[in-house]
């Protein structure tokens, strides 16, 4: 086995996964991105196939509804690979808090595919890269999962819930050589109304893409994208009836 | 599918204001936003590279597409290039070039996306040789108002797609481009600085340009007095057989931001002097043609009370003239430019609202202080006087009568906009700037 990586893309369609694999592709690692939609992954990876000819990109199914499929998938990952494994997980959906309360289903759907469907083919796919004793694994967390918010602490807490297991399994995984990077981004981009000022703009998939990556190379546990994004949320933990609330739906 | 509320401004932080904003990531998602947009319409914004109110809507919704990038399809054979419209040109150029490809037009920035730089008719630096981007587009897919995606071509729907083209998304929204790249002669080219003293000179000397140079660009020094006007530095650059030189030091390329300090600087006479003086007569280097592209991304300047940006074309005939006017009325006002720039077209009759003539573009950028609009609005007047058209791509002060005045296709223009978007869901501060005397439209 060489150097060589095949990332598993989890969420491979959207506009994160997208750039992420498009990150890996172009330093020469396969891809086998995974999705829901059939005509969304297609179109992803003839995007990659367009930009990288010599990448071999797979595609496989993403059934969150099924737990119990994933276990199914994540050996058909491991079937289809004829590199090291790596995984990328940007799986992730988001409703405001508005239309939770319209809809407690919604927070369902949330816990169902933020932390679940991510749980279960994390666990799965452990085995694989234990039995590799090597390999990385990035999951993209968010910030709103560092302290509520009135807007969006649904969400929020799929992502803390994320945030707790991952510590947890960073640990165990260690033990084989297997880096787990949680990247928490600002989550301005994802869910909510924001009134940006002129300082504030929103990510960008690309940079967030190449952070993540550069992240898990260096073996990082925990790291918050933008930096800054730090400062914000020890201010916002650590002084929370200080700070002012940005968020303006209650 | 989300809406999020942004302060936007335009690239020279002359105007500004608060929109409803959406990121459609896919391109079935651009007809489930149109449905959802409010009395004061849409419009769609790129790279945000347009100075002033192009891409802007206040108190209404702009559509971003740089998520709209996917690459559908690419055939090395015919340099066929199927992409969504947010791809950028840089992203083009990085994937494409080292397969021998490039672009049509050889834009001072890469930043731009695909379909803004349709929407804008941008030219570039090759204008004398390859005219604008749009030449090279095989079709385009433009959602309509209704939500209805139309086929647009020079042979199909000609009438939308001459609109859309150049048409600051006032018409609809593009949502696939198909491309033609063309084959790069050379891997290299032969990049050639030197001095021009005088507008004389220039003039001879850029009649033998057009004939040689691939790329062509002419540095003016706004700051020489009468008796030197239209003093500068001409780059010309052809491409070339010969390899790069083997021990060629280079600094690695970063992205400078600078504080608009930078810029204020660049203006100065005395800068401008050094600039001139520390240039080498003549001096002629070898360069890969990806690093030659987009220099002017290296460096980004954040000017704090903003820039206007004026870009003018000449007939071949007129301009001599005109270019000498506008030179004389700089030096008679000592109204530094932190930046002039001249390059050479030829004639693009595809857009409506296509500003290029076969002769000159030359652009200038003014910081905005205390009277300065009003000096612009006179150089659109002399521009008008000597036939010029002032091109609407980054104007902020350009008014309804120059338009009429200068753009002999403006009837063909808002017949167009009438046909395709009645009720003018498709607006823009910019659309309301010049074409404000028609009826908004109502939800």
């Amino acid at each position: 086995m060489n150097n060589k990586r095949t990332w598993v893309v989890l969420g491979g369609t959207c506009v994160i996964g997208r750039a992420f694999a498009r990150e890996v592709a172009k330093a020469g690692n396969d891809v086998i991105l995974l999705g829901k939609e059939d005509e969304d992954l297609a179109l992803s990876a003839n995007d990659l196939r367009a930009r990288y000819p010599e990448v071999e990109v797979m595609t496989l199914p993403l059934d969150t509804a099924n737990l119990d499929s994933l276990t199914k998938t994540a050996k058909q990952c491991e079937s289809v690979s004829k590199n090291i494994i790596s995984v990328f997980s940007a799986l992730e959906t988001v409703y405001t808090q508005k239309e939770c309360g319209k809809d407690l289903g919604k927070i369902k759907n949330m816990f169902q595919i933020n932390y679940f469907s991510q749980v279960y083919f994390l666990s799965a796919i452990a085995a694989v890269l234990q039995k590799q004793a090597c390999g990385e694994i990035i999951v993209l967390g968010s910030a709103a999962g560092e302290y509520g918010m009135p807007d969006n602490y649904a969400f929020g807490s799929t992502k803390a819930a994320l945030h707790i297991w991952l510590q947890g399994f960073q640990m165990q995984m260690a033990q084989y050589h297997v880096s787990v990077t949680t990247v928490k981004a600002e989550d301005w981009d994802t869910v909510g109304t924001r009134h940006y000022s002129f300082w504030q703009k929103p990510i960008d998939p690309q940079a967030c893409a190449k952070a993540c990556l550069a992240y898990a190379q260096k073996g990082a546990k925990i790291r918050y994208f933008p930096w800054y994004v730090f400062g914000t949320v020890l201010f916002r933990r650590f002084l929370p009836y200080v700070s002012r609330h940005n968020g303006t739906e209650g | 599918m989300h809406w999020y509320e942004m302060k936007l401004s335009g690239r020279g932080q002359t105007n500004s204001g608060i929109s409803q904003v959406c990121r459609p990531e896919r391109t079935a998602d651009i007809a489930k936003y149109l449905e959802q947009v409010g009395k004061n319409g849409i419009v769609a914004s790129g790279s945000a590279g347009s100075y002033a109110d192009q891409a802007l809507n206040a108190g209404g919704a702009v559509m971003q597409m740089k998520r709209l990038d996917c690459i559908r399809s690419f055939d090395a054979q015919t340099g066929e290039l199927v992409c969504e419209p947010g791809v950028t040109l840089k992203t083009i150029t990085e994937l494409f070039a080292p397969q021998g490809f490039m672009l049509e037009t050889a834009s001072a920035s890469g930043q731009h996306t695909l379909g803004g730089a349709i929407a804008a008719n941008i030219i570039g630096c090759n204008g004398h040789k390859r005219m604008s981007l749009a030449k090279s587009v095989n079709w385009i897919d433009v959602v309509l108002a209704d939500g209805t995606t139309v086929r647009a071509s020079e042979k199909e729907n000609d009438t939308l797609f001459k609109a859309v083209v150049g048409g600051q998304g006032l018409l609809g929204i593009i949502s696939l481009v198909s491309i033609t790249l063309l084959k790069r002669p050379q891997e290299n080219v032969a990049v050639e600085k030197r001095r021009i003293a005088n507008l004389d000179e220039l003039a001879e000397t850029l009649k033998a340009v057009r004939k040689t140079a691939d790329f062509c660009s002419f540095w003016i020094d706004t700051s020489a007095g009468l008796d030197a006007l239209g003093r500068g530095i001409l780059k010309t650059a052809s491409f070339t057989k010969e390899t790069l030189p083997a021990s060629t030091f280079s600094f690695p390329k970063y992205k400078m931001i600078l504080p608009g300090i930078v810029l204020c600087l660049a203006s100065f006479p005395l800068f401008k002097r050094l600039r001139y003086r520390l240039t080498a007569t003549k001096k002629t280097k070898i360069e890969a043609y990806e690093n030659f592209l987009y220099s002017s991304d290296n460096v980004q300047v954040f000017p704090a009370k903003g820039i206007y940006q004026l870009q003018i074309s000449f007939s071949e005939a007129e301009g001599p003239q005109a270019l000498r006017r506008i030179l004389t009325e700089l030096a008679q006002t000592r109204i530094g430019a932190c930046r002039a720039e001249l390059v050479l077209t030829k004639e693009d009759t595809l857009s409506y609202l296509g500003a290029a003539l076969r002769g000159y573009t030359v652009c200038f950028d003014f910081f905005r202080r205390k009277g300065i609009e009003e000096f612009l609005k006179h150089l659109i007047v002399i521009a008008g006087e000597h036939n010029g058209r002032v091109s609407v791509q980054d104007d902020a002060l350009l008014e309804p009568r120059n338009l009429v005045l200068m753009y002999k296709n403006l009837e063909k223009f808002l017949k167009a906009r009438d046909t395709y978007d009645p009720q003018k869901k498709f607006d823009s501060d910019f659309g309301r700037r010049l074409f404000s005397g028609e009826k908004k439209y109502e939800q």
